[in-house]
């Protein structure tokens, strides 16, 4: 059986020699050489595909998300404007302090009070965080002014901690600074509390009455300490 | 004198480059640029594809058909990678490309026996060392093959033309290895009977 085809395959070969034509023979080969000669990668657009895609990609960036940045950008420094504008700080502004502390609640820079410390004074400094005239007081005008004041008024906290001397008493007059220079946007109850105290204690009763409806506003499930409430009764 | 010598060591090193380099080879120098690598492979593939084109699809065919062939290859060089062998990528793509013809042209492949058995007259007939018995044979095995199945044509041609083993003629033809070999056995058992070489 094997024998049989193996003269099958004989006899096919001495048979099969049919080739093809010179003619094309040199048409292919011709062909060929012309393929190879030319560049493969003639402009951006016969580039393989994850380069096309890149290209691609930059073209979209260019024509629709740059026009789309810039035409919001605008809108942002408009919403940010009266944050990043700082009023500057001038000592011994007494009276500016204290019309701050009973100004009303539209938007206003704060201003750090003229008793503090030179230190604690130069922190202060950057502490100017304001509230937008649209907004609410005590509520910041966007998420990004309030993580931008919490974030400075935490790191100038913790300044305030290392540089202030250590006693008991001291720790409590910084922190009691620390509640008065604090703006609306970060104030906890708790620092108003202080900062209430503070201004019975400089014998500013109405000041701190308005105050103490702010915070009541403001904080409407806060309890304020009832200490407190029995110092600013007639 | 100096253009002779140059092609002299032309065909030297085109003639080395044909005993060392492997079909796969060639072609990556191919899609790098060589031009060089692509004669090589050209020459060595040619004559068992044009044959095989020719049984499969009849002379009228052959030339269009083969030139479309290695044009897809010219065409296909930067994109090719080593997946399997070179001559079994060349073979899927020739026998697409019949396969299209058949399609287009709306014929079957048995439909080219005429055509076929004339060719191989024409052919015989230049060899002038024929003698009349091999000349009835080798007529009577042409004719055998092209009334073959085309199914059982194809597996042997594949064998026989290209010299592939039958795992590579399964994954060219799509069937299994089992399907290769069986028609090729029956391929070669009506060759056998039309030839009447059974009892021998």
């Amino acid at each position: 059986m094997s024998d049989a085809n193996e003269k099958i395959s004989k006899l096919y070969r001495e048979t099969s020699i049919q080739e093809p034509s010179q003619q094309l023979d040199v048409a292919i080969l011709q062909a060929s050489r012309e393929a190879s000669e030319k560049p493969t990668r003639s402009g951006p657009f016969s580039a393989t595909w994850p380069a096309a895609a890149s290209f691609a990609a930059i073209i979209v960036i260019a024509t629709i998300l740059v026009p789309m940045l810039k035409h919001e950008a605008p809108q942002q420094q408009t919403a940010q404007d009266p944050a990043e504008k700082s009023i500057p700080y001038e000592p011994a502004d007494e009276e500016a302090f204290n019309s701050y502390s009973a100004s009303d609640n539209a938007g206003r820079a704060l201003i750090a009070p003229s008793a503090f410390t030179e230190d604690s004074l130069t922190l202060e400094r950057n502490i100017l965080v304001e509230e937008p005239a649209t907004a609410e007081p005590g509520i910041a005008s966007s998420d990004d002014t309030q993580a931008r004041a919490l974030r400075k008024l935490s790191s100038s906290s913790a300044e305030l901690e290392q540089k202030v001397p250590e006693s008991p008493a001291e720790k409590t007059t910084s922190r009691m600074r620390a509640a008065d220079s604090a703006p609306f946007a970060v104030l906890t109850p708790e620092m108003w509390e202080v900062r209430i105290e503070r201004l019975i204690e400089q014998g500013e009763y109405e000041k701190a009455r308005v105050e103490i409806s702010q915070l009541k506003q403001h904080f409407p499930d806060f309890k304020i300490r009832q200490s407190l409430l029995d110092k600013l009764r007639p | 004198m100096n253009q002779s010598l140059k092609l002299a060591n032309n065909c030297v090193s085109l003639r080395r480059m044909d005993q060392v380099s492997s079909d796969e080879n060639l072609m990556l120098d191919y899609s790098r640029g060589d031009a060089d690598a692509f004669e090589v492979l050209y020459h060595r593939h040619k004559g068992p594809l044009y044959r095989f084109i020719l049984r499969q699809s009849g002379p009228r065919y052959a030339d269009e058909l083969f030139q479309d062939i290695w044009l897809r290859v010219i065409s296909s060089r930067t994109s090719y990678k080593i997946k399997s062998t070179f001559k079994t990528w060349l073979y899927h793509i020739a026998r697409n490309r019949i396969i299209d013809n058949y399609r287009r042209q709306n014929i079957r492949p048995l439909e080219n026996h005429a055509e076929t058995l004339s060719t191989i007259r024409d052919t015989d007939r230049v060899q002038p060392e024929n003698q009349l018995e091999a000349r009835h044979q080798h007529e009577r095995l042409m004719q055998a093959i092209a009334e073959l199945p085309n199914e059982q044509r194809e597996v042997f041609l594949l064998k026989e033309e290209a010299g592939l083993a039958l795992n590579e003629i399964a994954d060219i033809t799509g069937v299994t290895y089992e399907a290769a070999k069986s028609r090729l056995r029956y391929a070669m058992k009506k060759l056998r009977q039309r030839l009447e070489f059974n009892h021998e």
